[in-house]
Formats: C-alpha cells, structure tokens, sequence
C-alpha cells in the first residue's frame, strides 16, 4: 500500500494504454513516456506495461506502508528516500514507513517533464476495458477515473507475472540495488539531432511523417513547419501540445471530415496554430493535419517542458520504422541484462 | 559467436553466454572472466568468441575486499566483476566520492556499467577515501583495485 | 502526390495507423461500404483496430509492416470489390433525444444564426426534421457522429476551441451534428442540451449506440 502525501497536480495512474476501444470513442491513455513506464518496470521486476504513477508537476510525495521494490524513472529532480538523496532509473527497496519525495517546493525537474514512480507488482486498481490506464474524459479507469489527491491510498499487487514479494536477508544485504541507462543516454547514438546551440531554450527535436494534408499547406509555411523552434506553450498537457509559432496557412480553405487520429498527429486548426495531439487527445477529430511525430519519438516530446521549444524533423516511413526498431531492441537489451545481472548476483 | 570445442561447466543456459558477448561487444572488452560457485571461465574475443575454462581461484568471504598485506589499517575496494568504471551516474554531475571523502559501509562509492545496466560498488567499512584507482570510463576486470579506504572502523564480513 | 477525384485516399499517421478515406461527397451508401471494409480487414495482418470515420477508416497497426504499400493496395482492393455488393448490417435500434435549443444550453446558438442566416425556429426545425444515421463513435467515449444532417445548418468548426463543454451537449461542427457525452473540449458550436447515458465502461459492449443505429431528435424547449 502507498499513501500520497502529496499529490503535486495532474499525477495519474497510467499503464501501457487501453487499445482496441477506439471504435467506441475510448482513446489509449497510458504513459506519455513509454520508455520510461517500460524501464521502470523492468527495474522492479515487473511485465514492461504494468502500472505505476505518472507525475506531471512536483513536489509528489508518498510514504510506503509496506516493504517494497520502487524506482522512478523519466524525468530526473531531486530524489530523496527519508532525506537520503537517491539515484534515477534505479532499483531500491523501501521499508514501511519510509517516505519518497520528487522534487522540492519551488523546484522542478532538472532534465525532463515527467517521472514515474514504478513498484513490484504494479499499481493494483481495477483493469477497466482492459487496461490500469486513467481516462480523465469519462471519469474511468486509474485511480477512480482521476488524478490523484492528498491522502489516496493506493494498493500495490502482483501482477502478470512479477517479483513473489519481500526476498531472504542475503538479497537484502545486497540492498544497494542496480540501474540502467536512461533512453536519452542510451538512444543517443542513434539519434542524428542534437540540442540547437544557437538557442537559449532548451530544444527537443523529433521525426515527423508529413501526414494526409500537408501538401495543402502554402509552400512558406511548410518552410516555417521544419525551420521553427516551435514554443511549447503553457496550455500543453496529456490532451495535447499547443504550440506557438508563425500561422500555418493553407492554399485553400479545407474542412476535413472526422477521422481516427492517434498521439503524434499534428492538427493546425484555423488560427494557424499547430497542437500535437498526445496520450488523453480525442480519437478522432477534423482539423487538417500537416504531419505526425512518430512513435517512436513521442517520448522525446513526453519529456519536453512548457517553455522550451521544439524542432521537426522530416524523415520517411523507413526510417521512421527503424527509428521504433531501435528503441525495441534498447528495451530487449535492457531487459535481458537485467535478468542477467539478476541470475548471477546471488 | 563461436563456441570452445570443450564442453563449459557452468551455471549459465547457452543463451546467457550469447548475452555475455553481446555485453562484450557493446564494451569493447578484449577479455571476460566469470565465476560462479565451483567454477570460473574466461571469455577471449578473437574473430568471435573463445571459451575457456579457468582454474578455480579462491574469491575472499566479500568478493569486492582484498586486505592489502603492506598497508596497515587500510583497505582495497576491488571491482566485483568487469565493467566500465563510473566515477558518478551519468545523470548526476558530481562524483561519488572523492579523495578525503568520509564513507560509511553501505555507501555506494562507485558504479561499473555492464552493456546497458549499472552496477553499484559499495563500500564494505566506515572510513575515509584516500585513493581512487581506476579512471572514469575505464574498463576494469575483476579484482582491479578501485579505491583505498583509510582510518578504517567496521569491516564486513 | 493527390488521387484523382473518383480514388479513395490512402495515407499514414506516423508509424501508428494508416488513413483510408472514400472518395466523393459523404453519403450513406459509402459509409455503409467503410462498415463492411471494417469488418472486414479487422483481422488481417498488422491490423490491431479498425476504427470507422465520416466516410473513412482508420487501421490502427500493432505493429507497422515494413512496407505499406501491400497493405494498402489490400485496402483498396477490397473497396472496389465492395462496390454495389449490399451491405447486410442490421438496421439497429432508435432513440429519441429530447432536447432544449438555445439559451444557455445552446450558447453557440448566435454563431449558427450569423453564419447561415436562418432564425433560431428554423435552424430548430431543420436540426430536429432528419431521422439521423450513426455514422461512427469517436471523439470521446459513447459519442456518436451522425450523419443526415441538412447542409443548410452547417457551421464551421470554431477558430478557437471551447475547453470545457458540458455532457450532453449537441453542436454542429462543418456539415456533421453530433451530442457530446461527457464534459471536455469541442470546437463544435453548441446549440442545445441533452439528458442521456450514452457510455457505461462496465458494459459489454460499452457505447448504447452503434454504427448502423438511429437517432431523433425532439424539441423540448427553445429558450431564447
């Protein structure tokens, strides 16, 4: 069991993603960053897609009323087991009535905008149309269909197939517990963009697949589209990512009918305005779209801040494929030296 | 990979060993050793793979510990298996510990990356840090002293 | 590269899904073809969900193929051989919505007004005439795209999107009309208020509603 001491705002319950609901009207939800979700979980022994806490805004704050595995991955602040500081992306255990903090008042995160807090067993509420995952629109799933509050206490379970529990004394002893490379070390070398020198903000850089209606838009504003550092204004959340940056203008007037959308898209509305549609984004939706961020790169945009900018990247289907690929083969990597790591330090 | 024509004696399936060498390779290491209770092999990267099995050598009680004969009151902290030597977790911007350094047993006093996964390396007694041995990024084997501990007050056992 | 006028439009969101759009004005008869193409290429290879639009289909992959263009091509091909074939879905069910138009359950009623230039009783009359088709479920859970809807009405999406439009409202968004089912974001212009469950996630299947089903709409009230 975890009581929230402090809830900071927006902190959700958040899986892998609820699938095959679209149909109905019900989109994915699930982690921003799922790279992070996955790693997390397969520090504290956990199937990659098990659910844990995502946390959007700190400080956050839990005590652990029982022993347990934890880690927090994705975003990096300061992290503190009852005042002692703690490494990111690692594997610890806490005893009970051993309080974790994220961050401090007035402090944000140093890299990053999201972190989760991952357990052995998961998070245990109840799967709703297959998934832990928090649906904020319908009010379902997660932690009673909402973020979470100051005093919600939330079960930790075993689920698929994850660490039995508490282990024998000679493991404790080895209580130092292990981690890994965070994706944005470890991706880097595949990675061939790089933070702008020239700006002063921060700028995040993900690939892009030019999407159904982007040869409708005027040829300066496909020049402004790959050229911007686009400003990711304070109005960015799960929904989407609003951003702020010369209009996009189209050569005609278009009024596209509804049609299945999924996170990445990137509609521009008529103000000319582009929002990225993220995790909590309507299914579907009817604004002209000029092109999508590949999956393989929404956890790039799932840690970038309010305030700093981002810059698209043109790539084609190919290299987009490759680019999930590489992140796969990084979680198989991960994975298998884990449990390696694991069977030979007995 | 290729295998040794002698049939390897160890705890490890056939696929741990492929992991093995994809650690090495993500390393660049030229040689592994491992052991396990009753056993130690040495993995040589020639044009693939070459297992050998090793005599046994006898690991002390705590396998990161060695007690220098000619330093009185002093202690080796020594790399527990190989790796790349961390003088800090690439995330964090200072260093573990540092020469003068006051540690406690139990402190994490540096960490070896293995392919994807870090390692912690803590300390085994209450002391001061006088000297670190290895470099940051540096491949160390096992065994290779890390750092001397002085003004030692607890050892583990 | 733009199909010719007469091609249905295939194109890819990222590496996650791959858009199908009929060609054309939108009509019954095509989406009644996008139901059948639903059914489908649900179970083919790669396929995770195939999520029907206003005249179009989204295949959302599990995992990407490593070259599209068989599966589109597979996407197209059954779409021609679906032409002219009957499309045997039962008709499904109807229900009456009662509705108040106007006031504060309509507050985008004015824009309607400007745009087409109708008075508040005949956008009513020509809102509440049709006997509506569901088209599609999207946008959120339980919400249903109706299609019939008289193009006289028809009223542009918002330049700037509303945040929070309560449950149950009804808008008209371009030439499609639809009912809100729970509380979020719209850039639709709101018209007039509802009362119906249209969602239970505890249910199997969870929307009330299905493509292929009816819904009239009734005047409770006009406030002004």
């Amino acid at each position: 069991m975890i009581e929230i001491l402090c809830a900071g705002a927006l902190s959700t319950v958040q899986d892998a993603g609820r699938t095959s609901y679209r149909r109905f009207g019900v989109g994915t939800a699930g982690a921003m960053d799922q790279l992070a979700l996955a790693i997390g979980n397969l520090l504290v022994g956990n199937s990659p897609g098990a659910a844990g806490i995502e946390v959007p805004v700190l400080p956050f704050r839990v005590r652990f009323l029982q022993a347990v595995d934890f880690a927090v991955s994705g975003a990096d602040c300061l992290l503190e087991l009852d005042a002692k500081p703690l490494l990111p992306c690692w594997k610890y255990r806490a005893h009970a009535g051993q309080i974790l903090s994220l961050g401090r008042d007035g402090e944000g995160f140093s890299t990053g905008a999201r972190s989760y807090l991952m357990v052995s067993g998961g998070i245990d509420v109840p799967p709703v149309l297959g998934s832990r995952s928090t649906q904020l629109r319908g009010q379902f799933g997660g932690y009673q269909g909402r973020a979470l509050l100051d005093g919600d206490m939330l079960k930790t379970g075993s689920q698929d197939g994850t660490d039995p529990g508490p282990r024998d004394a000679k493991a404790e002893a080895g209580g130092a517990g292990f981690g890994v490379l965070a994706p944005d070390i470890a991706l880097d070398a595949n990675v061939f963009f790089a933070a702008d020198p020239a700006a002063s903000v921060a700028v995040t850089a993900v690939r892009v697949l030019p999407a159904a209606e982007y040869t409708n838009f005027n040829a300066s504003s496909l020049d402004d589209f790959w050229k911007s550092g686009w400003k990711i204004t304070a109005q960015s959340d799960r929904y989407g990512y609003r951003l702020a940056g010369p209009p996009l203008g189209l050569t005609v007037a278009l009024e596209t009918r509804s049609h299945g959308v999924v996170p990445g898209v990137i509609q521009v509305p008529p103000s000319g305005q582009p929002i990225i549609q993220m995790r909590d984004a309507q299914p579907s939706g009817g604004y002209p779209k000029i092109g999508s961020v590949i999956e393989a790169d929404l956890w790039r945009l799932a840690q970038a801040l309010a305030g700093s900018r981002l810059r698209f990247v043109q790539v084609n289907y190919p290299q987009a494929v490759a680019a999930s690929k590489a992140n796969q083969v990084y979680l198989e990597k991960v994975r298998d030296q884990i449990a390696l790591y694991r069977s030979l330090n007995v | 990979m290729s295998e040794a024509g002698a049939r390897v004696n160890s705890d490890l399936k056939d696929s741990d060993w492929r992991q093995i060498a994809e650690w090495l390779e993500d390393s660049d290491l030229a040689c592994l050793e491992i052991s396990g209770p009753g056993w130690q092999v040495r993995m040589l990267r020639q044009t693939g793979y070459r297992v050998q099995q090793m005599p046994l050598l006898r690991p002390s009680p705590a396998s990161n510990v060695i007690a220098s004969p000619d330093r009185d009151q002093a202690l080796q902290v020594v790399a527990p298996h190989v790796g790349v030597f961390l003088d800090r977790h690439p995330q964090r911007a200072l260093p573990m510990v540092q020469p003068g350094s006051r540690i406690r047993q139990g402190d994490i006093v540096c960490l070896l990356k293995v392919g994807q996964v870090l390692t912690p390396v803590v300390s085994p007694a209450d002391g001061v840090v006088a000297h670190v041995w290895a470099s940051p990024g540096e491949v160390v084997g096992y065994g290779k002293n890390l750092f001397e501990i002085r003004e030692v007050q607890a050892v583990w056992k | 590269m733009q199909p010719a006028p007469d091609e249905p439009r295939v194109s890819l969101l990222g590496t996650t899904a791959m858009l199908f759009e009929a060609p054309g004005p939108m009509a019954l008869e095509l989406q009644r073809r996008i139901w059948a193409l639903a059914d489908q290429v649900t179970g083919w290879a790669h396929v995770q969900e195939a999520v029907p639009g206003m005249n179009n289909l989204m295949l959302v992959f599990d995992t990407p193929p490593e070259d599209v263009v068989p599966l589109a091509d597979s996407l197209k091909l059954a779409w021609q051989q679906g032409e002219g074939l009957p499309y045997r879905r039962p008709e499904g069910k109807t229900i009456e919505l009662p509705v108040v138009y106007g006031g504060n359950c309509g507050p985008h009623m004015a824009v309607v007004v400007e745009h087409t230039g109708l008075t508040v009783d005949e956008i009513v009359r020509i809102h509440t005439a049709p006997l509506y088709v569901v088209y599609a479920l999207g946008s959120h859970p339980g919400y249903c795209y109706l299609g019939g809807m008289d193009p006289r009405i028809a009223t542009p999406r918002r330049k700037v999107p509303v945040v929070n439009l309560p449950g149950g409202s009804v808008s008209i968004g371009g030439i499609q009309t639809g009912v809100s089912a729970s509380d979020g974001p719209s850039g639709w212009s709101t018209i007039g208020k509802t009362q119906m469950n249209f969602f239970d996630p505890l249910r199997n299947p969870p929307a009330v509603l299905a493509p292929g089903d009816h819904v009239k709409f009734t005047v409770q009230r006009i406030d002004r």
